[in-house]
Order: C-alpha cells, then structure tokens, then sequence
C-alpha cells in the first residue's frame, strides 16, 4: 500500500490529496492539465520540499513532516520517467543506461546488462549520443535507465505526451509487457482518458489539485458520476481472454467474465492470452428488442443502472453486463424514445470493428 | 643574476589561494544558491564586498585582524607561536578575502543555470548528494569552473593593495611580483620593472586567452 | 527603393539612433570639468611626509602672499614618474634628493632653485611603552617584527639601514625585518600590531600625536648620513614668479615652522640669486 497525505501551497496553486493506492498493479493519476497531477508525482517521489507531507510505502515511512522523519529520494528504491527526460550534454546511450546501473548493489541488478538493452531495442545505439536519437528512443533510453536502476516502483509523468500516437501505442504495449513480466508496479500520470483507461488497474481522478475520487479503474470509468464517463471519448476496458481464431474472416473470439465479444484481428493471439480491451462510449447503441439480422457483431443483453445527460443533447448511459459495467452514449432523443430508465433491460450492441485490441 | 623570487612568490600565492577558494566556494556557492532567504541574499552581497572596497583599507583591516592583537592573529598566536601577519600564510587569507567574489560569481551564475530535472534525475537513479556533485554538477559547471579559476589566479597573481599592507614587502617570503615591480619604479629601475610587468602580463593575457577560447567554443 | 526607405523609418523610429548615443557620450565627457581653475595659485607636488607640515606652511604663505597653494601628495618616486610624464606641477618637494637631482639632469627643473628645505629626524618608536624602543631592545631582538620604509629606494629607509649597520645589527636583525613603501605605511604596521617597533620619522610622530605615546628613541645623527629633502621649481611651471615667491618663503620665513613640526634644518647657504628667465 501506498498511503499519503499531502497539502503544498505552490504559487497560486494548492494542493490537498490524501488517499491509499494498491502496492502491486498499475495505477494511474488523470485529470486535466494544471489539476497537479506532476506535482502529486514530485510530492511522491520526495522531489518537492515544503509541504505538508506524510507518505508510506508498505511499512517503510518514507516522509512524515510532523515527526520530522524523511528518507531522501535517492534511497528509496522508486524510478521516475520525466515527460521531457534530461542527460548530460554528450552521453551516449551507454554512458546514460549505465548511471543507475553503476548505483545498485550487483545483487539487485535486474538481469544482464547486455539482455535489457537487447529488449529494449537499444542494441545498436549504444554507442550513439542521446541527442542525436528521436524523441522516442530517448524515452525508450530514459525508460530503460530507470529500470537498469532497479526500482521497487515506477512513477512515470506523461511520458509519451510527445510522440506520435502510433508510436506511442507500441511504447505503452511496451510498457504493459514489462509490467506483465516483471510485475514492478507503477504510477503512471496522464491526461489522455483513453491511455488511463487502457493502463490503470487502479484510478485517481484528479481535479484543481483535489482528489475527486480513487478505486478501481473499471468502476470509475463507468460512473456517470464523474467526468470521465461524461466525456465525448469516454470509454470502458473490459479484461478478456482468447478463446479462438477466425483467420477466414479475421476475427478473434474474446472471452470475459459476462459474455464473449467479437473482435477484428489479422492474426491469433497466444492460447488464454489475457487481453484488456476497450470500449468507447459512443461505439455502443441500445435497443429495447433484440434486433435481428444487424450488421453489429456484438449484441448483449444488459441492464441500465443510471442516466445522465449531457450538454449538446447527449444521455449517457451507464450499463450493466452481468457484474461488467460499461457506457453507451446516445442521442437525448433516443433515450426519451427508447424509455431509457435504470432498472429497465436493454441490449447493447457493440460495433466489432470499433473494439480496440491493444 | 636577476631575482625571479618575486615571480615565483607570486605564483605559489595564486596557486595556492585558487584551489582554496575553489574548495571552500564551490560549498558555499552552491548554498547561496540553493534558497532566497534574505540572510542568503546578505551572504551575497557580503561576499561581493571586497570588490567595492579600496584594497589598501581592505589590507589594513585584514592586517588589523592577522596581527597578534586581532582575532585570527591571537589564536595564531595560540597555537603556533606567532601572529599572521608578514606571514605567506597571512598573505593566502588575505588574498582568499580579496578573491572571493572573483570565484564565488561565476560558480553562483553556473548553478543557477543548472536544471534541477538533472540533479532530480541522478537522485531517483540511485545518487546521493556527495555523489550528484561529483558525477553531475562538477561536470555540467565545468566552463563555470575554469573560469572561476583562471579569474581567481589572475586577480591575486595580480594584487597589490592588500599584498602591501598584509604582507611587509619581506623579499622571498612576501615580495610578490606587483610589489617588486612598484619598487622598482620607486628606486628609478625601470628595465627590471618593465622585464616583470612583461612576464606579468603575458602571463595574465595567456591564462585569459585560453580560458576564453576554451570556454567559447563550447557554443 | 520603397524596402531601403520602410527599414530606415523603422530605425528611427525604435528609439535611439546611434547618432544619440554617440551624442550623449561625447556631451557627458564634454561636462566632466577638466582644467584647474587658473588664477594666482602654486602646485605643489609633496611627498607624502611632508603634506601635513605642506599644509601649515600653506597656511601661514597664503596669508603672507594672497597666493594659494594646490598641492598633490604621493611617494617621491610615484610624484616624479609623474611629472616625468608631464604631470601639471609647478614646484616638487621630494623626501630626498635623489629626484630632484634626477629632474635637474633630465631637464625638467631649475638647477639653481635646488635646495635642501628639511633634514629628516628618523626616530624608532613603539607602540608599547616597555620594552623601551632603543638600542638595548633592538640588540635584546625581543620581538617579532621591525618595520622600515624600503631601504632600496625610500630615504628613512636607507637611513634606518644604516643605522642597524652601524650598530652592527643588520644581519642578527635582518629576518625581523619588514619592509613598508614609505615611512607611513611602516608607521602603520606598527599601530596595527603586527610590528612591534618602525624606524619613522619624528614629523610623522609628531603628526599623528604619537610623540607622548608608547616610547621613541631619536636616532643620533651621528648613525646616519642627513636625510636631504629637497625641493625644486619645475621647468614647465605655469606661475614661475608665485613658485618662485613659495620656495623662497619655504628657504625663509618657513624655516622655525619646519623645525618646530619637527625637522632638522639645514644650515643656511648663502643663496644666489636664480637666473631670470
């Protein structure tokens, strides 16, 4: 468990967040920009001085003001990646890998050397100076050198805010299977719904810097409540698991803990490969009568659990498949049409070609 | 044969004062930097002084202060038997007073040009604070460092005031290179003079020259 | 060319032109005041010792006269470098005689306006009262340090030298030694602390209400040869007859002034009377 407690007066900007996340897992820090989400990050990592601050890491007191107590950040075991990582003019990549690798106990060290580099791509450049490489290999260099450092955890701020959206899907793909294979946990900071929803086990909403709330991902993006389900990208992920192949027709079968979903692939995924998939709001349609010979792959049953309506003449829709939630975004029209009301049964179709397979 | 000690004495007293100053302003600068409370900003303007002051009433308090009744002489006095003052120790103190703002300044405006992310980056890599001066700041700062140091050299190899005052003029042990030269003028020998002005200014101008050639090309 | 004339409207426009600038650099230079205000008056370029007794010498001519007096105070050697260089002085009165001389070789001064008007009193003095300053104590060599003016080219300097050369103490003495630009600065050593006693002259004691203070030792004349301080009409004078009127006032009416701030006097020489020029 992570637990803190923090109040800064930074400038103009004051911040109060208190709250408790998950030790193991993915969690993510969303909100929009200027809510304070690096600052939070910085307070975690012991960067920023001068505030109120109290924070533990399991049973370790990392920093508590009033006792007086505070463990620099260089020894507590966290990695950071900046959104804009800095090295020292004229290192190479090796020289750069190299700085936090020096600094660890031989026992600690993660691996070979030589092996990370390989994962990571990085082979070739090594000898290469950072400031000849794009901006994302010189994140994939920031990201490997923090965990050529052996973190116990690792707090990342927006770090691919500056590359291309294609690149960055294989970054944070990436990101997943090293999470997957070494199960180090991590802080991820975002502003990008989508990204929090695809990364987070574990959410906390953000807002002018207060918590606005803080639980587990899939419950949070589909509480209407919040301002994550009232956006017009609003989405859901659903955790899922291979089942099959169609390689005629190039899709996959996916199975999750309610139902089965329909999915494009071009190629089969491992046998029981777990696999998180999304669903945006606005790709999901509601009908009152199962319909019949429809081009949408996907139709569920579900059940409404609550409305809420939104500006230019949206209704939002929160939903139940079974225990898995999920949002369908309509016309005002439509809802008042259709008697949406919650408690009543629906089916939710889920345009095929919309699932996003990460 | 012509005395050279002057020329020696000189060097020895440059030598000596700069690395001082280097290792005790490199600390200090660093804490003036760190926070603006005003007591630092104090500190600043304390440590930029002795450039406002005339250096022979700069001399005459240091030598107020070297001597066997001031406080540094006395605990001289103490514990070695013998005031600073007339002293080459005596001279080193004097002239890390009179040098301090010429190294501390260039060291203050390198540090506030260093990005903190770099010294954020380094600790959550694993780097302790002895550790982030050595592997990150001492070489980010080293344009900085150079020319603290060539500064610092060349404003003591160059002393006068406060050499006269603090030091008595004793040949070997305090006749540096400006007092020798001055004496000469005084007594009419003006070829001994002009051989030593000449090796004092080339001297200075090819320490400044390189220093400005090494640390201009890093555009 | 419409381009050419856009960019020259743009320039003037921005404020200030070069031309301004050149304009308010030379108009500041042009404002400092530059000469010494003309009129009946005498420069005289003093060494260091003598400007305060300059002073009341001054003082006492002015009133005489309605002539007043400038003067410039700096080492000997620093003043002659000066009006080697054509320092603006119409009269010189060095601390020895050495300069003068030097100035008359060169051309720069009168030869027969050379003229010794003090002798120097060289007294060692100490800050304490005891051990007494005196030749016991300099042979007992029971302290740190003694200051001098520089021997190599200052006069009290060269007569302390001998001084302790004649007493046979130069070489027991000679690691004690430390070593002023003038008789003021060893005069400052000594109340700074850092030596115990100086070789200065009793003017400067005398001066600096020092006579009744700590303890001195008037040095017989016999230990050393006279210090000449002598004076000298500069070649390029503005007012020949005023400095000449001032050194004969100085050679004159001076004299009991001179001797009672503490100087020896020299015995008077007939005076001839200087060429017309």
């Amino acid at each position: 468990m992570l637990t803190f407690r923090f109040q800064l007066r930074l400038g103009g900007f004051d911040l109060d967040a208190q709250g408790v996340l998950p030790a193991q897992g993915r969690s993510v820090i969303f909100g929009p920009s200027g809510a304070g989400k690096t600052t939070l990050l910085r307070l975690m990592a012991g960067l920023e001085r001068g505030a109120q601050a109290r924070i533990a890491y399991g049973d370790e007191l990392w920093e508590d003001r009033e006792q007086g107590v505070r463990i620099p950040p260089h020894r507590r075991r966290i990695g950071l990646v900046f959104q804009h990582p800095v090295f020292m003019p004229g290192c190479t990549v090796e020289q750069a890998l190299r700085y936090g690798w020096r600094r660890r106990l031989p026992a600690e060290r993660r691996g070979a050397f030589a092996a990370a580099a390989e994962r990571f791509g990085l082979s070739a450049q090594l000898q290469r100076r950072v400031v000849t490489l794009s901006g994302g290999e010189r994140q994939r260099v920031a990201l490997l050198r923090a965990l050529l450092a052996a973190p116990r955890l690792l707090l990342l701020d927006e770090p691919f805010s500056g590359i291309d959206t294609e690149l960055r899907a294989t970054l944070l793909h990436a990101l997943e299977a090293l999470h997957a294979a070494e199960a180090l946990p991590m802080i991820y900071v975002t502003h990008s719904a989508e990204e929090a929803v695809r990364f987070a086990d574990h959410l906390l909403l953000l807002e002018a810097g207060r918590v606005r709330a803080l639980g587990p991902a899939d419950m949070l993006a589909a509480d209407i409540s919040l301002p994550l389900a009232r956006r017009p990208d609003a989405v859901v992920a659903i955790n899922t698991k291979f089942v099959q192949h169609d390689a005629n027709d190039g899709v996959s079968l996916l199975a999750f803990s309610d139902g089965e979903l329909w999915v494009t692939a071009s190629r089969p995924a491992a046998p029981g490969a777990r696999l998180r998939v999304l669903v945006h709001a606005r790709d999901v349609s509601l009908a009152r009568t199962r319909p019949q010979a429809s081009s949408i792959l996907n139709v569920m049953p579900a059940r409404v659990v609550a409305l809420a309506e939104l500006p230019d003449a949206a209704v939002v829709v929160s939903l139940r498949i079974g225990n898995t939630p999920l949002l369908a975004r309509v016309s005002r029209r439509s809802a008042r049409e259709l008697e949406l009301q919650p408690g009543c049964a629906v089916y939710a179709q889920v345009k095929g070609v919309a699932l996003q397979n990460p | 044969m012509f005395d050279w000690s002057p020329l020696v004495l000189s060097v020895e007293l440059a030598t000596v004062t700069t690395f001082l100053l280097l290792l005790t302003g490199i600390p200090l600068a660093w804490w003036l930097v760190r926070r603006k409370t005003v007591v630092r900003r104090a500190a600043y303007a304390l440590v930029a002084l002795p450039l406002a002051l005339p250096p022979t009433v700069l001399g005459f308090y240091l030598l107020l202060a070297l001597g066997p009744h001031g406080p540094l002489g006395a605990f001289a006095v103490r514990w070695f038997g013998a005031s600073f003052a007339f002293t080459f120790t005596g001279l080193v103190i004097a002239s890390m007073v009179y040098s301090l703002p010429l190294v501390v300044q260039p060291l203050t405006s390198g540090f506030e040009r260093l990005d903190a992310h770099h010294l954020e980056t380094a600790a959550l890599l694993g780097a302790g604070p002895w550790d982030r001066l050595v592997s990150v700041v001492l070489p980010l700062l080293r344009a900085d460092l150079l020319t603290a140091a060539v500064l610092g050299f060349i404003h003591t190899f160059g002393e006068f005031g406060v050499v006269l005052m603090v030091g008595g003029d004793i040949p070997g042990r305090t006749r540096v290179l400006s007092l020798a030269i001055y004496d000469h003028v005084q007594a009419l020998e003006y070829h001994q003079a002009d051989l030593l002005s000449a090796v004092a200014v080339g001297m200075s101008f090819t320490a400044l020259l390189l220093l400005y050639l090494i640390t201009q090309r890093r555009r | 060319m419409v381009v050419s004339a856009r960019s020259k409207s743009r320039r003037q426009r921005s404020g200030i032109s070069p031309r301004k600038w050149a304009r308010g650099f030379v108009g500041t230079l042009l404002a400092l005041p530059l000469a010494v205000q003309a009129g009946t008056s005498v420069r005289v370029a003093v060494a260091a010792d003598f400007y305060k007794p300059l002073e009341t010498i001054a003082a006492a001519y002015s009133r005489q006269s309605g002539i007043h007096v400038v003067a410039s105070a700096g080492s000997s050697g620093g003043l002659y470098a000066q009006i080697t260089n054509g320092a603006p002085y119409d009269v010189f009165l060095s601390a020895n005689d050495l300069y003068p001389r030097q100035l008359v070789a060169g051309g720069l001064a009168e030869s027969a306006s050379r003229f010794t008007y003090a002798q120097g009193v060289l007294v060692l003095w100490g800050a304490q009262a005891s051990p007494a300053a005196g030749p016991t104590t300099l042979r007992s060599a029971a302290f740190a340090h003694l200051a001098l003016a520089n021997p190599h080219f200052a006069p009290y300097g060269q007569a302390a030298q001998e001084v302790l050369e004649r007493l046979g103490l130069l070489k027991q003495l000679h690691s004690r030694l430390v070593f002023g630009e003038d008789v003021g600065q060893a005069l400052q050593f000594t109340i700074s602390g850092g030596a115990q006693y100086a070789f200065v002259s009793s003017a400067q004691l005398l001066a600096a209400g020092l006579w009744r203070s700590g303890s001195h030792w008037v040095v017989p004349v016999s230990l050393y040869s006279p210090i000449n301080q002598q004076a000298v009409l500069l070649v390029h004078a503005r007012n020949i007859e005023a400095a000449r009127s001032f050194l004969r006032f100085l050679r004159g009416p001076a004299r009991p002034l001179i001797a009672r701030l503490g100087y020896r006097l020299p015995e008077v020489v007939k005076s001839q009377p200087p060429a017309h020029r």
